[in-house]
């Protein structure tokens, strides 16, 4: 596990990416840690129990819904799918992320 | 995008509680954990992986399993907690809404339970105040009460009857606190009326007397300054010093601080204010008290002219101060009642006046302990009693008014069956049915409760200010004990009346409902509704009937033959000895008032006296030559007193035999004496008391004082009281008893009217007396009749207020069961039924149940009967007089609530009815 302090900037993170795979229609929780590993090329190497915290903690806050489905092979899955309270939240975070992103990156740039 | 295909809707899933069970959350994160593992390593053996390989793989990548299901899990309970309550909380408000909105189209229903439950619950929370303030609470600013207990003596007296005594004397006090071990502390006061200020000045307070250690042994602060110090407060003469009440400082000095060092003239001296005591502090009991001074400073002038030669502070026979004790930790009130039983004896056989080993084994003293609650202990009041009784009736009153509004809900469910049946239909469940009823008669209830404050405050005003004006209630309105008691009140009752028509209402019988439309009231509402009239009707009996009777005390005790007329007689008294004359000085004084008084323009008769009637005692051993001992009457010792000549004419005693004494009757003549009829046809029973001769005291060889007139018997001392025997002797020839004096005055015209003018003379004639009272003789008789006047008002007024209430309720379910019945009606009329007929039929079945309340009432009323029966005058609990008349007004008042009813029955319109539904 990471330190404490790199974990709540972890938790930040893995919320917003979360929030973001799910732009495009209700997942289950093995196909967003899919997307994430594409979507970052491998670059976040967490433990997926971690996604899942993040899955319900994102229920929890009411910006995710699940509920159970069937998946392609007709296996009982757990799908999440982005409130509209969700989608606020992600066009916020995307934001904040964005600036902090370039900040940093303009930061590390100069000489 | 996956097929989803939903399993079960969350609304579904919340409707049967599924996913609040910890077993469901458990199952679903294993199953979501085991579904990633699945499909993770299903992904990487397609990629070549071999199969442990990759289950391995899998596992690394997921990390701890039980600590990441775990944490999901908590998450999820939490989850579920706040959706249950925010889901709850919606659900209340919309019921809420629901049930004001319905409310508030019916407004006549609404206000009629409002009040009708305002005022239930309003009889209750100001009963409760009462009893609280008198039972329940110790006086204000006592600390840790628990441990404060007042001390009364048992004892038995000369005639061998047990009494409740409360005062002591200084003595046994002092010795009390040197030599008992079981108590922190023990202190002493008394309380009664002082003279504050000189001359025409003056007025009368309420002063007190307090021994130094009264005031940290009930733990109290001063508002400001100090209390009493122990080394002002010592035998023989303690320090004139004063600490004075909160509202007297308030209303006197303005609530000027600068008021420490100054003066105050309290009974004809000098005392230096030192303190004012925290508002509403009125010491162990609930008298008001306007200035405490000490005990060794105060008692001197008032008891010295009592007790002879002695020692104020070592005479035992003398009893003037309360005693309060803190009992040490550790000791149980036994512990503290055994110590003192061997140790109170003692007291008594020791000092100047010791008794007899002998008298003390005859009167067999023992210390009592009470709590510190103004009406717990040995001598509850009549008034606290009377209070406490009540608040049993308001109870009463208050299980009418919820059976009137179960009766008036569940009228109402009936009439909404239709709809509740559909709501049932469409899946809303019994449970929240239920809820939503419930929250209609709690929130009735509630409003009612509010509305109960109010009638408390005013109610509770009323019944301190006319009916128990003697307490010192202190703060009144920010009562929050009386606001807690009220609204718990409310809330029961809105429970219990709701409960019921709630759950009948919602009985599963659906079915049928539906088909039948609203009409058929149902067997077990019908039988519940007839029930709980019979109930209001049988309550609302036995509260009349304990109405009637204490009316009937009342009745009897304002008949009561005292014996003579305090309604016509003003008592002077002036306190001669307070302004420091002496007792030869005195009885000049006297002289020469009544003299002047007596020949006053308006006055009637005036006469000096010893004791006056229901405000001051003198007993003797009476002996008579030849007799080792008289036949005694159950009252007790007999009473004595000296009086001037035109005594009997002054108080209106008539004569019934011999004559009265006149001015020839002095010192040194011949020794005369007059009886009351009783003593004269007791001792005597031949009628010859004339002539005979008697001794008023113990001295064997006293000449004999011949009896040479007989007067009619007087209620000396007790509405209540037994007869006692009553000897009268010339003042001029009194050889025992104190040297207190009284004036009596019978003005010829309004008994006020002279009140100033006495006040005059007095200043003409003792200079020196600070301020005399000049009160009317009916003052003692009038707190004794407080509680009767209490119990007969406040019965009444429940009484009424039942009947009231249970007439409504009455009213109400048959106009309800007129409107179910009006298709059965129309029939009838129909089939021929004159309007008589159906009159008759509507006011039978009125008539029929509250005859059956009746029924019940009376049989209730007679078991309860010897519960009040102490309570009464003169009336037994089974009066048939009283029994007779209620059980005849509740029928009449039946046969009028269900008039309305009737009328509107026979005007029914059988076409209308029988087309209608």
């Amino acid at each position: 596990m990471p330190p404490e302090t790199d974990l709540e900037l972890l938790k930040g993170t893995l919320d917003v990416l979360v929030l973001k795979s799910l732009i495009w229609g209700p997942r289950h929780g093995y196909a967003v840690a899919r997307w994430i590993e594409e979507a970052t090329h491998g670059a976040l190497s967490i433990e997926e129990g971690a996604l899942y915290h993040a899955l319900h903690r994102l229920e929890k806050r009411g910006w995710v819904t699940g509920e159970w489905g069937l998946s392609d092979a007709n296996r009982r899955a757990k799908y999440y799918a982005l409130t509209s309270a969700g989608r606020d939240q992600l066009a916020a975070k995307t934001v904040t992320w964005t600036r902090y992103a370039e900040a940093v990156f303009a930061a590390l740039r100069t000489v | 995008m996956p097929t989803t295909l939903r399993a079960l809707p969350e609304g579904i899933r919340r409707v049967f509680r599924l996913a609040t069970r910890r077993p469901r959350i458990e199952a679903e994160v294993d199953e979501e954990i085991a579904f990633h593992l699945h499909m993770r390593q299903a992904e990487l053996t397609e990629r070549g992986w071999t199969v442990d390989a990759a289950r391995d793989e899998a596992s690394r990548r997921f990390g701890n399993v039980t600590h990441w299901s775990r944490a999901m899990r908590q998450i999820d309970q939490g989850r579920v907690r706040q959706e249950r309550q925010s889901e709850w909380l919606a659900d209340m408000l919309r019921d809420l809404r629901y049930t004001v909105r319905g409310l508030r189209r019916q407004p006549v229903f609404s206000i009629g339970v409002i009040l009708t439950l305002a005022l239930g619950i309003g009889a209750n929370a100001t009963m409760f105040g009462i009893v609280d303030r008198l039972l329940l609470r110790p006086p204000p600013h006592v600390v840790d009460a628990g441990s404060v207990h007042r001390l009364y003596v048992d004892a038995r007296g000369e005639d061998g009857v047990r009494t409740t005594q409360r005062r002591f004397s200084y003595a046994a006090f002092a010795n009390i606190r040197a030599e008992s071990r079981s108590f922190r502390d023990v202190a002493v006061w008394g309380v009664s009326t002082s003279a504050m200020g000189r001359g025409t000045d003056a007025r009368q307070i309420s002063g007190a007397m307090a021994s130094a250690g009264l005031f940290p042994l009930l733990g109290v602060r001063p508002h400001l300054g100090r209390f009493f110090a122990e080394e002002e407060d010592q035998p023989p003469r303690g320090a004139r010093v004063a600490v004075i009440g909160y509202d007297l400082w308030r209303a006197e000095y303005g609530g000027d601080p600068a008021v420490l060092g100054r003066t105050i003239h309290l009974d004809g001296s000098d005392y230096q204010i030192i303190g004012v005591a925290p508002a509403g502090f009125s010491g162990p009991s609930l008298e008001r008290v306007d200035a405490w001074m000490p005990v060794t400073a105060a008692s001197p002038d008032r008891i010295n002219h009592f007790i002879g030669d002695h020692s104020w502070w070592e005479v035992r026979g003398a009893s003037w101060l309360s005693l309060v004790g803190r009992i040490a930790p550790g000791v149980s009130e036994e512990q503290a009642e055994a110590e003192l039983a061997l140790l109170y004896p003692r007291i008594l056989m020791s000092g100047p006046d010791g008794r007899t080993a002998e008298r003390v084994e005859r009167q067999s003293p023992h210390v009592v302990l009470g709590g510190i609650q103004a009406d717990r202990g040995p001598d509850r009041s009549p008034g606290a009693r009377v209070a406490t009784a009540l608040l049993g009736v308001s109870a009463l009153v208050l299980v009418i008014a919820c059976a009137n509004l179960g009766n008036l809900l569940l009228a109402r469910a009936a009439r909404r069956r239709r709809e509740i049946a559909v709501r049932v239909a469409l899946g809303v469940g019994r449970g929240r049915l239920i809820r939503q009823l419930l929250l209609e008669s709690v929130l009735l209830a509630l409003v009612g409760g509010v509305a109960a404050l109010l009638v408390a405050h005013w109610g509770g005003n009323v019944v301190r200010t006319v009916l128990l004006p003697d307490v010192a209630w202190g703060e009144t309105l920010a009562d929050g004990r009386v606001m807690l008691f009220t609204m718990l009140a409310a809330l029961v009752t809105g429970v219990l009346a709701g409960l019921v028509p709630a759950l009948l209402a919602t009985a599963p019988s659906l079915a049928g409902t539906l088909k039948s439309g609203s009409r058929d009231g149902g067997g077990r509402r019908a039988r519940t509704r007839t029930i709980l009239l019979v109930v209001q009707g049988a309550l609302s009996v036995v509260l009349l009937v304990g109405a009637g009777l204490f009316v009937r005390s009342l009745i009897n005790v304002g008949r009561v033959e005292l014996g003579f007329e305090p309604e016509r007689v003003q008592v002077v008294d002036a306190d001669v000895f307070g302004a420091g004359y002496q007792p030869a000085q005195s009885a000049a004084i006297y002289d020469q008032l009544l003299t002047q008084v007596s020949s006053m323009p308006g006055v009637d008769a005036a006469a000096v006296v010893l004791t006056v009637p229901f405000r001051t005692v003198w007993d003797i051993d009476l002996r008579l030559p030849g007799r080792d001992s008289i036949p005694l009457m159950p009252g007790g010792a007999p009473l004595f007193n000296a009086v001037t000549p035109d005594y009997f004419r002054t108080v209106g005693t008539p004569f019934n035999q011999g004559r009265s004494f006149t001015a020839a009757d002095r010192a040194g003549s011949e020794q005369v004496a007059i009886v009351s009829q009783s003593t004269a046809r007791i001792l005597w029973p031949a009628g010859d008391a004339i002539g005979q001769c008697i001794h008023t005291t113990d001295e064997s060889d006293a000449p004999c004082t011949t009896v040479i007139g007989v007067v009619g018997d007087v209620q000396w001392n007790d509405l209540r009281g037994e007869p006692r025997h009553q000897i009268y002797v010339p003042l001029a020839q009194q050889v025992t008893g104190p040297p207190m004096r009284t004036l009596l005055v019978r003005p010829s015209g309004d008994p006020r009217s002279l009140d100033a003018a006495l006040r005059q003379a007095v200043q003409e004639v003792a200079p020196n007396v600070a301020y005399t009272p000049v009160t009317p003789l009916l003052d003692g008789v009038e707190p004794q009749l407080r509680p009767w006047r209490m119990g007969a008002t406040m019965f009444t007024a429940f009484g009424v207020l039942a009947l009231i209430i249970a007439a409504v309720g009455l009213y109400s379910v048959l106009a309800y069961s007129v409107a179910q019945r009006a298709h059965e009606l129309g029939v009838r009329v129909a089939l021929g039924a004159s309007t008589n007929d159906v009159l008759r039929l509507v006011v039978g079945s009125g008539l029929r149940v509250t005859a059956a309340g009746v029924v019940v009432g009376v049989v209730a009323a007679l078991l309860l009967g010897g519960r009040i029966e102490p309570l009464l005058y003169d009336v037994g609990a089974r009066d048939p007089v009283v029994i007779g008349s209620v059980a005849g007004i509740l029928l009449l008042v039946a046969a009028v609530a269900s008039l309305l009813p009737a009328i509107r029955a026979a005007r029914v319109d059988p076409n209308r009815a029988l087309r209608s539904d």
